[in-house]
């Protein structure tokens, strides 16, 4: 561990934990708002739980999900719908690249494998880790709704509506939805 | 399973109350602060034997509870703890038992338990980290001048002293002995 890398890796933990998530802001929701750091620690959470349905390994589950959102703090977060949202996928993995040259050496190609493989979308895995990380989203817009008597979730709910492949993931979907309708507008 | 959930999201709304005891500007909410102990126990608990995936585990549950009941910050003087040990901890062990249950796995249970316990190898790593978060976090602080001093007049101690003084004899693992005798010396350079 070199003082240098010690150094520039708690800084960037640092910023994460106080990213706020683009979003929730035009929504009207006051500080506190969901960071990076805390959108991450839910994701993780539902993560666990959703794998441990589908007989996954949630051991790497919560792994990958710790660390799937580490690069933000060097990118904007950017939400599907905005502009050039695919070339800063690509940014993101270069990103991931300089970020993981700060992390003491034995862990680096962990790291990158579990970012590849969150990336690449392709196995029933990642597309749980894809799904826990919308979950955490919705659950949240439920959340905030209800903090300012006013109904945001729908609008997540219409975006997310083609995202939930798995059983669990799709049930998921179907329960928040309920609770969305039955929500005061 | 989903109101279990959204308790546990509570946590992105539940500061950490020993920063707002010390009126920091914009403090962390557990959510937070339980996230970064995870990524320092994945990138330090390496130096340690330890059964990573269960030790990020461990992190991820060890605040688990205050999701339910809140946080209350450890001071140096017991007459300043709002509740005692052992009230706190069985308040904990209720609301632990009930979201296992809620989310339908006895996993949580057993992990918070064993994080409480203290005596795993995975057990003192996660404590160590989450020490080392308080500090570095403190140390951020200081440096930023996130408070007014003057807000904290009636406190026991300077600057963010305490944060550092209920850590100190706390350290078990060699990693994280080093890390806190790097970050206190930091922090003594940012006071003066």
């Amino acid at each position: 561990m070199t003082e240098l890398n010690f150094l520039e890796l708690f800084r960037d933990i640092n910023e994460i934990k106080h990213k706020e998530r683009e979003g929730w802001k035009k929504h009207g929701v006051e500080t506190p708002r969901d960071t990076i750091a805390s959108h991450s620690y839910g994701a993780a959470i539902i993560g666990w739980i959703v794998a441990e349905k589908h007989n996954l390994d949630s051991d790497k589950m919560v792994k990958m999900l710790l660390i799937h959102d580490l690069i933000m703090a060097h990118i904007p977060d950017v939400k599907p719908e905005d502009e050039g949202y695919e070339s800063k996928k690509s940014m993101e993995m270069q990103k991931a690249d300089e970020l993981i040259q700060k992390m003491p050496e034995e862990i680096r190609e962990e790291f990158k494998e579990l970012f590849e493989e969150h990336q690449a979308e392709k196995t029933e895995f990642s597309q749980v880790a894809n799904e826990s990380d919308k979950i955490d989203t919705l659950l949240q817009s439920l959340l905030y709704s209800e903090q300012l008597e006013q109904n945001m979730s729908q609008e997540f709910i219409n975006f997310y509506e083609e995202e939930f492949q798995t059983d669990t993931g799709k049930k998921i979907y179907q329960e928040i939805e309920k609770i969305s309708s039955n929500l005061e507008e | 399973m989903i109101p279990t959930l959204l308790k546990a999201l509570e946590l992105k709304d539940e500061k950490r109350t020993g920063q707002q005891l010390y009126s920091i500007e914009d403090p962390d909410s557990i959510a937070g602060h339980s996230w970064t102990v995870s990524i320092l126990t994945l990138v330090y608990g390496r130096e340690e034997e330890v059964n990573m995936e269960k030790a990020l585990k461990l992190a991820l549950v060890h605040d688990l509870a205050e999701a339910e009941i809140g946080d209350f910050a450890t001071r140096t003087d017991s007459e300043n703890q709002k509740v005692s040990e052992e009230e706190k901890e069985m308040m904990e062990h209720d609301a632990i038992t009930e979201m296992s249950e809620g989310l339908n796995t006895h996993e949580i249970r057993m992990l918070w338990k064993e994080y409480e316990k203290g005596e795993s190898p995975e057990a003192e790593i996660v404590n160590d980290m989450d020490h080392i978060e308080k500090c570095l976090t403190a140390l951020k602080n200081e440096k930023e001048d996130n408070y007014s001093p003057e807000d904290n007049k009636e406190l026991p101690y300077d600057n963010l002293d305490e944060f550092f003084l209920t850590a100190e004899d706390e350290f078990k693992t060699k990693i994280g002995k080093q890390i806190f005798k790097e970050l206190k010396s930091r922090y003594e350079e940012e006071k003066s």
